[in-house]
Parts: structure tokens; C-alpha cells; sequence
């Protein structure tokens, strides 16, 4: 029996931007299976934000393609948009409003369930305290406001996850929850980009890792089985790319 | 319509809105009151001018022994009473006569004499509904709206706006236009209020929110491709604001400039005057240099013209009306230059919404220059029957008596 390889939900195809006279991206090419996740890695000023803007549509690369499920991505926005959830690295929510009047406001532009049962259940699995759901996000911490973002990428239901920088701010408890959290989403298939500079936490939940310098992938991960990737080689290559 | 109504009950939890929807309600509410009662203390000196001049003619007309005292000591009020919808927009209310007290004199000059001295045309303008509607809420709108997506930027929103909402369009015009109806709301409701409470008609009461939702509309779609055009906070507010100045200012006050020197209009004051020394010159002319022409445009009187006393009461009314048509077509001049004046903005108008604003809720509170020529219009009228009444008993036609008086014309308003 032929087993044919998964059908890529994510492609990047020779990606490039230019601003400014500056190229961001440079050919960048990978892809990225259902229920996998790829970690594209880099410091900063890489091109990991400007490579997930272009998933968004935010972004119009100068060549090359970004795909989803096969389509590219500038030919319908909306459409792409009703597949993703995206979490910014700074889960600037409205800080007038408190966490379930935010959850509310952004599930029902999205046209999702918003349900206080729902968003209670999300905010549980984020560990956001029942004590801190009814006070306004001006009162919170960048990790607790985070907490509140990713709750909001969960309730999403999105079979496709862009995740910018999504543990900065987090102390190390709700990192290992999160990161739980992540790969508990890819086990039912949720397809995740995560882009980070931080090696260790990629490697704990990714995978697949890019590395990206200077628009360019410079390095390619992948976890065999049964071995996830080595920390110490990726970090290896990182700091010698930056040398 | 759902993301607008939550766009809405979100847009009630910033200060900012809630800040700008609060100062919209105190002024509108501040229009339609002060609009309100100045309307009421018209009406209350209108009737009060009818009481008067009732009783004033009833005791003058009771000492009369002749036909020509009758008609010269007695005074006629003519008045322009206000719509039920002018207290929101006062237009010509608040700057031209809408009340005269007339004699059976020349006509032109008692039309024009406020003209040589208005104390009102020198007042600042007043802040009613029509004057908030079409220059201070655009500006509260650009308050709101300057800065919406710039905000969204700056706090790391947008993206996540963008990519979250499943809405085909822009999810900032549903922010802008929930913003926009909030405004709206704010200030139609004075005005609903005000307009129930005086039980002004609903179709054009309808049609002045209809006319404040167009222009609010207007503002939203210039806020929108500002913003889309500007990403920076202060780049959005100056195009915008140098907007408001343009449509709302320049636009007015270059029209007015272009319209006044293109269209020349002979002055009310100078037409009193050239009246006046035509009838004060006919008093040293021979008697036969005021008949005959009289005659001439007035035939029916040819047979009972003959002057044959030092003063006689027909003598002098017929100078008085020769000296109308001495200036009549002046007079004409004028009503024709300020009609083609009031098209001529009517056409500046499309290059300036809130010009067009103000024109039509003035239009629909009756208070534009349209209706203050046909109050104009109604006074010659009534002084035309008034020359009707008086002259066959003045040219001794028929008998003066003093029963005969009871028929004495009434002036009517032509607009109600």
C-alpha cells in the first residue's frame, strides 16, 4: 500500500519582500503538514514577522507565493482569514475591556461561539485566574493579557495557527502550559506556525524548525522518530549564523 | 448588522465616545431649547402685535371723520409666523425682518427699511440645530474617527482586527459607522424630542434626520479614506481638518464672494431712499405731474383723478403709489437678484455639504430665503388689497362711513 506524503496547508513558495529598498525575505521555501508544527526561528530583524504577515495577507511578497491549502493567499484574504487564528507577539487587547468582554468582542467579529461557557473553558485551559476574568486588561500583566490572546487563538476553532512570539512575557509555568497546550492542538490536527528566538521552547514543541537570518533560511530541523530536534545543534546554528 | 450593533455596545464602554456623544446631546439639546424658545418669543410678539394692532385700529378708526385719515392713521402688522420645525433651523428668522407694521403708504420703503439698519444682521451667528448639524458635528465626528485605525497600530491591534473579523468589509468602517450612528443618535434624539413636543409634521421631521444622517455619512466616508490614505494620527487630523475648514468655510465664502459680485442686487436701503425722495419731491410738483401718470397706469380712477383743493387725500395716496412704481423696478431687480443669489448658492451648494445642509433643513423649517420672499410677496399682496379697499372711498367712488371700516382687510399669512 503507497502512503502519499500529507498535502502541505502551509507553503512558502521563493518568498521575497522588499521595503524600502531592503530585502526582508529573500526565496524563503518551506512547508508545513496538518497537525504540524513549524517553528521558524531567528533573532531579531530575521523576517520571522514579515514571513507570518505574509500568511495574513498583510504583507504583498515582491515574488514568490505564500499558500493555504493550496491557495494563494492575496487571492481572498477573507477566506484565508476564516481559517487562521492569529496571536500577536503583544496581545494588545482593549484594556477598557476585561477578558471575557474581549473574548466576546473578538469571537463575535469573528462570527464564533461566544458563549461565557466557552470562553470560561478557554480561559480555564489558559490558567487565567476566575479571580482576574471580570477586571479590565489595563490591570494586567503582559503575561496574564497573553494568557487572555491565546485564549482567544484557541476559541478561534482555527484548523491553522499563527502564532507570533506567543510565550514572550509568559513566566516558565504558563510556558509549559502553553506549549502543552500547542502540541495537545496539533494532536487533533491544528496546523502551527509559531515564530520565536526562543531555541529551547521551539524545540520542546516543533516538529519541524526553520532557521531564518537575514530573510534567508539558513537551516532546516526535523524530528525524527521518536527524537525531537536537538536543541543544541539548532542553537549551534543559530549562533553561528549570527557570527 | 451584528457586528455593527457590537461594534456599537463597545464603542459605549470608551471615554472618548461616550465624552463626544455627551458634549453632541448638550449642544443639540442646547440648539433645540434656545431654538425652542426663541421661536415662542416670536410667536409671543407676533400675537402680541395682533392684540395691539387690533386694538390700536379700532381706537383709531373710531376718530376718524374721513376715508383719508381712516386710511393713514391706521398701522397693519404683517408677520411670518415660524414652522413648527423652525426651531431647529433659524435661518432667515434670525437675520431679516419677519414682521412689519405697515400703512397704506408707499409700500417699498416700509419692506426696506430695516435694510438701513439692522441690528441683527451685525449679531454673531446663532448655535442652532441647522448651524450644529452641517458645521460642529462633522467635527466631533473627526474627533472620533481621525484616529481609529492610527490607534488600533499603535496598540497592535489592527492585524488581529483584520485577520479576526469574517465581515467582507473593512472591519474599521464598521467601527467608524457604529461611531457615526452613535453621533447621530446623539443628536437627532434633542431634535425627535423637540419635534414631538411640538408636534411638528413627522414627513419632514424625518427628512431632517434623513438630511443630519446624509451629511454625517458624507464625513464618514471622507474620515474613512483619510485614514486609509494616512496611517499617522496627526497626518489623518490635519487633511481632515483641513477638510472641514475647506467644505465648510472656504467653500461657503468663496461661493457668497463669487455669487454677490457676479449677480449685483441694488440695496434695500438705496431703493427706501430713492422712494422716499419721490414722494417727498411730489409734494412741491404740480399736482397734474402725480395724475396724470397715475391715470395713465390706473384707468379706472381717470374719471374721479380731478384735483381741485391744495390737499387732497387722493392726491396723496396716488404720489405714494407713484412713488412705488418709481421704484418698482429696482424692487424687481432686487427680488430677481436675490433669487438668482439663492439659486446660484443652491449650486455652490453641491461643492459644500454643509452649505447643503444647512440649505435644506432651512428649506424644511421654512426659514430660507424662498419663504422670506414669499412672506415679502404676501405683504404687497395684503398692501395691494388694503389700496383696493381704501381707494374707491379715497377717490370718492363711494361713501366714507365709518361701518364700512369692518371690512378693512386682515392680513393672512400666505404660508399657512
Amino acid at each position: 500500500m503507497n502512503s502519499s506524503p500529507p498535502k502541505p496547508v502551509l507553503t512558502a513558495e521563493s518568498l521575497t519582500v522588499d521595503r524600502g529598498g531592503h530585502q526582508v525575505l529573500s526565496g524563503v521555501e518551506f512547508s508545513i503538514a496538518q497537525g504540524e508544527i513549524f517553528a521558524l526561528l531567528g533573532g531579531n530583524g530575521a523576517g520571522k514577522s514579515t514571513t507570518l504577515l505574509t500568511f495574513l495577507g498583510f504583507v504583498t511578497p515582491t515574488s514568490g507565493v505564500a499558500r493555504v491549502n493550496g491557495q494563494s493567499v492575496h487571492e481572498d484574504i477573507k477566506a484565508i482569514h476564516k481559517q487562521v487564528a492569529y496571536l500577536p507577539e503583544a496581545a494588545n487587547l482593549y484594556p477598557h475591556l476585561n477578558a471575557r468582554e474581549n473574548l466576546d468582542y473578538f469571537l463575535s467579529l469573528a462570527k464564533a461561539d461566544n458563549s461565557r461557557a466557552r470562553i470560561d473553558s478557554a480561559l480555564d485551559m489558559v490558567g487565567l485566574a476566575a479571580s482576574a476574568r471580570d477586571r479590565r486588561l489595563e490591570a494586567y500583566s503582559k503575561g496574564m493579557r497573553q494568557k487572555v490572546g491565546i485564549a482567544l487563538a484557541i476559541l478561534r476553532d482555527a484548523p491553522i495557527l499563527l502564532l507570533d512570539e506567543p510565550t514572550s512575557g509568559l513566566d516558565p509555568v504558563a510556558i509549559d502550559e502553553f506549549n502543552s497546550l500547542v502540541v495537545a492542538l496539533a494532536g487533533e490536527g491544528t496546523t502551527v506556525l509559531m515564530v520565536t528566538h526562543d531555541v529551547y521552547g521551539a524545540c520542546q514543541v516543533a516538529r519541524h524548525i526553520g532557521l531564518l537570518q537575514k530573510g534567508q533560511m539558513v537551516g532546516d530541523f526535523r524530528a525524527s522518530a521518536g527524537n525531537p530536534i536537538s536543541a543544541d545543534e539548532v542553537h549551534r546554528k543559530f549562533t553561528e549564523s549570527h557570527l | 448588522m451584528g457586528n455593527l450593533a457590537l461594534e456599537v455596545r463597545y464603542a459605549l464602554r470608551e471615554r472618548v465616545v461616550i465624552a463626544s456623544l455627551v458634549l453632541a446631546f448638550a449642544m443639540a439639546s442646547y440648539a433645540v431649547i434656545t431654538g425652542k424658545l426663541e421661536v415662542d418669543e416670536q410667536r409671543s410678539e407676533i400675537s402680541t402685535l395682533v392684540r395691539e394692532t387690533e386694538s390700536d385700529q379700532d381706537h383709531v378708526l373710531g376718530q376718524q371723520p374721513d376715508a383719508g385719515g381712516a386710511a393713514y392713521y391706521v398701522h397693519h402688522v404683517t408677520y411670518q409666523p415660524p414652522s413648527a420645525l423652525a426651531f431647529a433651523a433659524l435661518g432667515s428668522r434670525g437675520e431679516l425682518p419677519w414682521q412689519h407694521r405697515v400703512r397704506m403708504l408707499a409700500l417699498e420703503g416700509q419692506i426696506y427699511e430695516t435694510d438701513a439698519g439692522n441690528p441683527a444682521l451685525s449679531r454673531l451667528g446663532r448655535l442652532d440645530f441647522a448651524f450644529l448639524t452641517s458645521v460642529l458635528l462633522p467635527l466631533i465626528l473627526i474627533l472620533l474617527l481621525y484616529d481609529l485605525d492610527g490607534r488600533e497600530r499603535r496598540d497592535g491591534r489592527y492585524e488581529l482586527l483584520s485577520a479576526t473579523s469574517a465581515s467582507k468589509g473593512s472591519p474599521f468602517f464598521v467601527k467608524a459607522g457604529a461611531r457615526t450612528l452613535l453621533l447621530f443618535a446623539a443628536s437627532a434624539t434633542p431634535f425627535a424630542v423637540m419635534a414631538a413636543f411640538v408636534s411638528a409634521p413627522l414627513g419632514p421631521s424625518l427628512v431632517v434626520a434623513a438630511v443630519v444622517a446624509l451629511h454625517l455619512c458624507f464625513w464618514l466616508v471622507i474620515c474613512r479614506l483619510v485614514a486609509v490614505r494616512f496611517t499617522q494620527a496627526s497626518s489623518s487630523a490635519t487633511v481632515l481638518l483641513a477638510g472641514w475648514l475647506l467644505f465648510s468655510m472656504a467653500v461657503p465664502a468663496a461661493a457668497r464672494i463669487v455669487v454677490e459680485s457676479s449677480v449685483p442686487v441694488p440695496a434695500g436701503g438705496e431703493l427706501l431712499l430713492a422712494q422716499r425722495e419721490a414722494v417727498n419731491d411730489a409734494w412741491d410738483l404740480p399736482k397734474a405731474d402725480t395724475m396724470e401718470p397715475f391715470v395713465a397706469s390706473h384707468p379706472e380712477w381717470r374719471d374721479h383723478a380731478e384735483v381741485t383743493q391744495p390737499f387732497e387725500w387722493k392726491w396723496y395716496y396716488a404720489f405714494q403709489q407713484m412713488g412705488d412704481e418709481f421704484v418698482a423696478s429696482e424692487s424687481a431687480q432686487l427680488r430677481a437678484g436675490i433669487t438668482r443669489r439663492d439659486n446660484l448658492m443652491g449650486v455652490a451648494a453641491l461643492l459644500s455639504p454643509p452649505l447643503a445642509t444647512e440649505r435644506w433643513l432651512t428649506r424644511l423649517a421654512a426659514t430660507d430665503r424662498a419663504h422670506h420672499q414669499r412672506y415679502i410677496q404676501c405683504v404687497r399682496g395684503f398692501h395691494a388689497a388694503l389700496r383696493e379697499f381704501h381707494y374707491p372711498m379715497l377717490f370718492g367712488a363711494s361713501e366714507y362711513s365709518p361701518e364700512k371700516m369692518a371690512g378693512l382687510p386682515k392680513y393672512q399669512p400666505c404660508d399657512e
